[in-house]
């Protein structure tokens, strides 16, 4: 048998080739010095992993998880309906248009019916109790015959 | 107070669906300092990995629903822990993320420990190289080794399928063995 691939040696390492490959293999390994150095250097590569000093997470997170969990629970509650949460807002919107439009309908007709002339005056270049310059140029900016 | 030691992942995990606080509780005594573990050694930061760990149990209560009991909570739990870790090195452009190319040839690492790790002088050496490896070879093997999980349960927490995590293990094994080999490099 010719020598595994290093892939297979690596898959031997941690016992995850099928039964029978895991058989042909330890048969060779037990023959083939260089694979059997191969297999030593990952033995030695997964025990000195194993053996590395973990890092400490220093507190108990469990210990307060209830109460935080609850908080968890509130954040995921199901989101509401379109109705559910636009529906009063929206209704309220829409009653202070409507209400807006009715009252401005009943207000309405005095300001719409201002007098054209009353409309010109508020754009007279002579303000009220001025006094005119040329009296036929006053008279035909204010409209006046 | 009773104790949940005594059930399995699967069962604490089904009780906290269905809203046991106390089940879920077990679960995060159960995993908390192997999820840290995992997360320190992969951010190579102590304080994002406790920050994330609390994350990690946080998503985990969140989504529990999307927990399928066919699937080992482990797994499931690791997976979470790993996207919310690589998200954070993504964003903080903390590594550089350049796809592995699984089909390229292997070639065998040149020579590794010609003995047993056993100093203390070994043991920051070997810390140093795992810290110096590319990000998915770090993980796999911290899965793998430290984690020991299954071949089939870190395909599970990859995404990947099992011939490639064979195939990833073994490039991150040789990749390992090679920083050994340059103590000087790793070490500076």
């Amino acid at each position: 048998m010719t020598c595994p691939r290093y892939v297979d040696i690596s898959a031997y390492a941690d016992n995850m080739l099928p039964p029978s490959t895991q058989r042909e293999l330890a048969m060779h390994i037990e023959t083939c010095p260089v694979c059997q150095g191969r297999l030593q250097e990952l033995t030695m590569l997964q025990q000195g992993l194993q053996a590395l000093p973990s890092p400490a997470l220093g507190v108990d997170l469990s210990a307060g998880w209830e109460a935080r969990a609850t908080r968890g629970r509130a954040q995921r509650r199901p989101a509401r309906s379109f109705w559910g949460s636009w529906g009063v807002p929206g209704l309220a919107v829409a009653l202070s248009l409507v209400s807006g439009v009715w009252l401005g309908g009943l207000m309405g007709g005095g300001a719409v019916a201002a007098s054209s002339t009353s409309i010109v005056r508020v754009f007279d270049p002579v303000p009220p109790g001025g006094l005119c310059a040329a009296t036929e140029l006053c008279r035909a900016s204010k409209g006046l015959q | 107070m009773r104790t949940l030691a005594h059930l399995d992942d699967t069962e604490c995990a089904t009780r906290a669906q269905r809203g046991d606080g106390k089940a879920f509780s077990a679960l995060v005594a159960r995993y908390q300092d192997r999820i840290y573990r995992f997360l320190a050694r992969l951010l190579r930061s102590p304080d994002d990995a406790l920050e994330l760990t609390q994350d990690t149990f946080l998503r985990a209560y969140q989504g529990l629903d999307r927990w399928r009991p066919d699937a080992p909570f482990k797994a499931w739990l690791f997976r979470i822990a790993r996207n919310i870790a690589f998200d954070h090195l993504r964003r903080d452009k903390l590594v550089a993320f350049v796809e592995l190319n699984e089909d390229i040839d292997m070639p065998d690492p040149s020579g590794g420990p010609d003995r047993a790790l056993e100093t203390a002088q070994d043991m920051r050496l070997l810390e140093a190289a795992l810290q110096s490896l590319h990000a998915q070879h770090r993980e796999i093997l911290l899965l793998r080794e430290i984690e020991e999980l299954s071949y089939d349960d870190i395909a599970a927490v990859l995404s990947l399928n099992a011939g490639t995590v064979k195939s990833r293990i073994a490039r991150a094994r040789a990749a390992l063995l090679d920083k050994l080999n340059s103590p000087s490099e790793v070490l500076q």
